[in-house]
C-alpha cells in the first residue's frame, strides 16, 4: 500500500472516530433527562372549552416526589403526593372543573397552570 | 448502544451513497485523460457526488417522483449503476488500460507523516470545539433544517415562501396593527443547501434535529481544507519548495485558526451555504486551473458542472466566485497583454461541442426544470451597486486582521507581495524579450502564469470586497465576505512559509546556518502561538443545552395542542434556540413564519417601518394595539420566558397558562 492510500485510510478512520464520538455526545445531550434537572407541567387538554383540568407532570429532574394541589373557586383541595421517576411522566385525573389552578411543587420549585 | 451502532451504520451508508460513490465513479471512469492521484480522487469525490446527488434528486422531483426512504435509495442506486455501466463501457472502448495514478504528487514520507499529524490535530481541535456545540441549537441551522424537514415530511422539493406580516400603516408602524399581507418568496434559501441533508435523513432515518446536519457540514469542511491543500500542490507544482509550501497551507488552515470564522464555528453555526460554497469554489477552481494548464476539456466540463451546482447552492458564494473568476481573467489578460492573441489561440480547446452542449443543457435546466430562487432581477440588483447599509461599507483593517487570524493575515500579505513582486519582474522580463514562455523555467519562482494570476486575483479581489466594497460595486454584508478570505490567505501564507524555508536554506548562503534555523523557528513559533491562541479563545464558549431541550419540549407541546388554524407566537429574546421550534412543527400545511416571533428588540428600533405587533403582543398583551393584533393574526398559543414575560399574561384575563417548564410558560388565548 503506498503512502497516499495510507493517508486516505488514516484520515477516513480519524473522521469516522471523530464523527461517531460527536454523534454519541450529541445523543446524550439531546436526551431530555440525561444530566439535566428540569420538569414540565401541562394540561392534557388545554382547550378552555374543555371541562377537564387533568394534567401531566413530566419529570427530567432528580426529584421524584411531587406534591400538587387544585385551587378551585378559592377552595383548596388537600395536598396530594405523587412519585414520578426520572424520565417518565404521569397523567393526573382531577375531579374538579374549571376555573381552577393546578399548583405542583418539588423541592423548592413550584409551577402552576390554570384555566 | 446497539441502536446507536445501527444508526451510525446507516448514516455512513447514506454518506457513501450520497457523497462518495457517485463522484468516485465519475472520476474513475470518465476522467481518464488527466492524472488524478488517490488523494485527489478521494477528496474530489465529495463535491462531484454532491453535484450528482443534488441534480439527480432535483430531476426526480421534476418528474413527480415522491421522496421517501425507498425511492431515494433506488434513485441514487440506479444513478450509481448507470454511471458504472456507462463508464466501464466508455473505458473499454476508448481507453482500455487505465493508468495507475500512483503518487503523482511526489510527496516524501516525512511530508506524509506531517500531513497525518496535521489531520490529527485538525480533527482533535475542531472535534473538541464541536463536543460542546454539536447539539442542534444555532439559529441559522434551525432556519435551514425547517426546509430539510419539510422535504422529509412532504416528500417533495419545497417552494421557498412564507406568510408575511406587515403593519397596516407602515408610516406609523409603532401604533398600527398588523395583518398577514400574503405569501412572499424567500430568495435567501436555495434548494442545493437542503436536498443533500434531506437525502441523508431519509436514507439513514436519522432525525433532522440531531447531530446529522453538523456532521455532514463537518465532513464537507474537512474535504474543503483537503481540496485547498491539493489545489496548492497543483499551483506550486513546479516550485522546488512547492510541496513544503502546500503542507504549510494545510498547517495554517487545518491545525491553526481551526475554529474561528468560516471553520468549525460555521459547522455548528449551520452556515450551510458558506460551507458548501467554499467546497464548490475550491474544487471548481482546481478543475479550471488544471484545465487551463493542461488544456484539458474534461476539467473544463467538471469545473462548469461544479459551478452549476454552486449556482443551485449559495448565492453569496456564486457572487464571490464570479468576482474572483472575472478578476483572474482580467489580471491574466493584463499581465499577458502583448501575447494575449497567442493565449486566445491556445484557448481554442474550449470551443468544443461537448462544452457547448453542457452550457446549453445548463441553460435549459435552469429555465425548464428548476430556476434557483434568487435569480430574479430585484435580488441581483440589490447585491450590486453602492453599499446601502452601514454594515456593507467595508470592515476596518483591524477587524479583518482579527477575523482572519493576525499572523496568518500578516504572512498571507507577505506571500502576496512576493507573488506580486515576482509577477512584476516576470512580466517586465517577458515584455522586454517579447517571447511567450508558458513554462517559465528560468525564473526564480517557477509558477505557471495562470497560477500567479489566480492567487493574486483571489486574495486581492476579496481584500477589496471586504475593505472597500464600494470600489467594486458590492452591496453585501462585509463581515460575510470577510469569511471567504481565509482560504486564499492560507495559500499565500503557506507559500510565504515555504519560500522562507527555501530561501534561508539555500546553498551557498550568505547567512549562517544557525541564523536560518533560528529565523525559521521564530516565524513558525509566532504563527503557531497566535493560531493556537485563536483556537483556545474559541473553545471557551459553553452552550445552554438544558434551556434548549426545554424549548424543544415546548415546541412539541405547541405542535400537539395549538388550536386548529391558529398561529403561535414565541419570544426570541429570552428563550434559547427558538428557530428550531418551527422544525418540530414542519408539515405539509405549516408555514416558515409559524410560530411568529418577537424578534431582537433592537430590530424594531432600527427598522421603524417594521410591524410592531409581534413586540406588542408579548411586551404589552393588554394594550389596545395588542388586542387587535391577537385578533388579526389569530394567535392561539404564546410561549415566553417565565421570569421575564409571564407576569403580563398572568394579569390578563384573556389568557390561561396551559404549560410550564423550568424556563418557559405557554399561554392560550381564550
Amino acid at each position: 500500500m503506498n503512502h497516499q492510500k495510507k493517508v486516505i485510510l488514516f484520515t477516513a478512520l480519524l473522521l469516522m472516530i471523530t464523527m461517531s464520538s460527536l454523534a454519541w455526545i450529541e445523543r446524550s445531550q439531546r436526551d431530555f433527562s440525561n444530566g439535566k434537572d428540569w420538569w414540565a407541567l401541562s394540561f392534557v387538554d388545554p382547550s378552555p372549552a374543555s371541562s377537564t383540568i387533568d394534567f401531566t407532570i413530566e419529570n427530567f429532574s432528580d426529584s421524584e416526589t411531587f406534591t400538587y394541589q387544585v385551587i378551585s373557586n378559592q377552595n383548596q383541595s388537600e395536598i396530594k403526593t405523587v412519585t414520578i421517576p426520572k424520565s417518565s411522566s404521569t397523567n393526573i385525573t382531577v375531579t374538579q372543573n374549571p376555573p381552577a389552578q393546578i399548583q405542583v411543587t418539588t423541592g423548592d420549585q413550584t409551577k402552576s397552570i390554570y384555566k | 448502544m446497539t441502536q446507536f451502532f445501527f444508526e451510525q451504520l446507516l448514516f455512513y451508508l447514506a454518506i457513501g451513497i450520497t457523497l462518495i460513490a457517485p463522484g468516485y465513479l465519475v472520476l474513475h471512469f470518465f476522467v481518464t485523460k488527466i492524472r488524478l492521484s488517490h488523494l485527489e480522487k478521494a477528496a474530489l469525490s465529495v463535491p462531484v457526488s454532491f453535484t450528482v446527488t443534488t441534480f439527480t434528486l432535483l430531476s426526480a422531483s421534476y418528474a413527480n417522483v415522491p421522496f421517501n426512504r425507498l425511492s431515494v435509495i433506488l434513485i441514487l442506486l440506479i444513478t450509481i449503476a448507470l454511471i458504472a455501466l456507462l463508464g466501464s463501457h466508455i473505458q473499454k472502448k476508448y481507453s482500455p488500460k487505465e493508468r495507475d495514478p500512483g503518487d503523482s504528487q511526489n510527496l516524501s514520507k516525512k511530508q506524509y507523516i506531517l500531513i497525518g499529524c496535521i489531520f490529527t490535530v485538525m480533527c482533535l481541535t475542531k472535534g473538541t470545539y464541536l463536543t460542546t456545540t454539536i447539539f442542534p441549537s444555532s439559529t441559522d441551522l434551525g432556519h435551514h433544517m425547517y426546509w430539510v424537514q419539510r422535504i422529509v415530511t412532504t416528500g417533495e422539493v419545497v417552494t421557498y415562501s412564507k406568510n408575511t406580516v406587515e403593519a397596516d400603516d407602515p408610516k406609523s408602524a409603532a401604533s398600527s396593527p398588523a395583518n398577514f399581507v400574503g405569501n412572499q418568496q424567500i430568495p435567501d434559501f436555495i434548494i442545493g443547501e437542503h436536498i443533500i441533508f434531506a437525502a441523508i435523513a431519509l436514507i439513514s432515518g436519522i432525525s433532522v434535529v440531531s447531530s446529522m446536519p453538523s456532521l455532514v457540514l463537518f465532513l464537507i469542511h474537512i474535504v474543503s481544507i483537503s481540496l485547498l491543500f491539493l489545489l496548492s500542490l497543483r499551483l506550486f507544482e513546479k516550485l522546488p519548495f512547492g510541496r513544503n509550501a502546500s503542507v504549510c497551507v494545510l498547517f495554517t488552515i487545518g491545525a491553526l485558526y481551526a475554529i474561528s470564522g468560516a471553520q468549525a464555528k460555521f459547522v455548528s453555526g449551520g452556515v450551510v451555504g458558506n460551507i458548501l460554497g467554499n467546497m464548490l469554489i475550491i474544487s471548481s477552481l482546481y478543475f479550471f486551473v488544471r484545465a487551463l494548464i493542461e488544456k484539458s476539456r474534461y476539467c473544463i466540463l467538471l469545473g462548469i458542472t461544479l459551478i452549476t451546482a454552486l449556482l443551485y447552492t449559495h448565492h453569496l458564494s456564486m457572487f464571490i466566485f464570479g468576482y474572483v473568476f472575472l478578476a483572474w481573467v482580467v489580471l491574466f489578460c493584463v499581465i499577458n497583454i502583448r501575447t494575449i492573441s497567442t493565449h486566445i489561440k491556445l484557448w481554442a480547446f474550449l470551443m468544443h461541442w461537448s462544452v457547448f452542449c453542457l452550457l446549453g443543457g445548463i441553460v435549459a435546466y435552469i429555465f425548464l426544470v428548476h430556476i434557483p430562487s434568487y435569480l430574479d432581477p430585484q435580488t441581483i440588483s440589490g447585491s450590486i451597486g453602492a453599499p446601502s447599509k452601514s454594515t456593507r461599507v467595508g470592515l476596518p483593517l483591524w477587524q479583518l486582521i482579527g477575523s482572519s487570524g493576525m499572523m496568518r493575515f500578516f504572512f498571507g500579505i507577505c506571500g502576496l507581495i512576493i507573488f506580486a513582486f515576482t509577477l512584476a519582474q516576470f512580466t517586465l522580463i517577458k515584455n522586454y524579450t517579447r517571447k511567450l514562455k508558458l513554462n517559465v523555467q528560468n525564473t526564480s519562482l517557477n509558477i505557471h502564469p495562470y497560477a500567479y494570476a489566480l492567487v493574486i486575483a483571489w486574495v486581492s479581489v476579496l481584500l477589496i470586497m471586504t475593505l472597500e466594497p464600494g470600489a467594486l460595486k458590492v452591496n453585501i454584508l462585509s463581515t460575510r465576505i470577510a469569511t471567504y478570505i481565509i482560504f486564499p490567505l492560507a495559500i499565500t501564507s503557506g507559500f510565504f512559509l515555504g519560500w522562507l524555508i527555501y530561501f534561508l536554506n539555500q546553498k551557498p548562503s550568505a547567512l549562517p546556518q544557525t541564523f536560518s534555523t533560528l529565523a525559521i523557528s521564530f516565524f513558525f513559533l509566532i504563527l503557531t502561538l497566535d493560531g493556537l491562541n485563536d483556537n483556545s479563545a474559541s473553545l471557551k464558549e459553553v452552550p445552554e443545552i438544558e434551556q434548549t431541550v426545554q424549548t424543544f419540549h415546548n415546541a412539541l407541546y405547541l405542535k400537539e395542542h395549538a388550536p386548529v388554524g391558529s398561529w403561535s407566537l414565541k419570544d426570541h429574546n429570552h428563550l434559547e434556540s427558538t428557530a428550531w421550534m418551527k422544525v418540530f412543527m414542519a408539515s405539509e400545511s405549516s408555514d416558515y413564519s409559524n410560530p411568529l416571533s418577537r424578534a431582537l428588540l433592537a430590530r424594531y428600533e432600527s427598522q421603524p417601518r417594521r410591524e410592531n405587533c409581534t413586540r406588542e403582543m408579548i411586551s404589552n398583551p393588554s394594550s389596545a394595539l395588542a388586542t387587535v393584533c391577537f385578533e388579526n393574526l389569530n394567535i392561539g398559543l404564546v410561549s415566553v420566558n417565565t421570569e421575564q414575560d409571564a407576569g403580563q399574561f398572568i394579569r390578563n384575563d384573556n389568557f390561561i397558562r396551559v404549560y410550564q417548564n423550568s424556563e418557559i410558560s405557554t399561554f392560550l388565548r381564550k
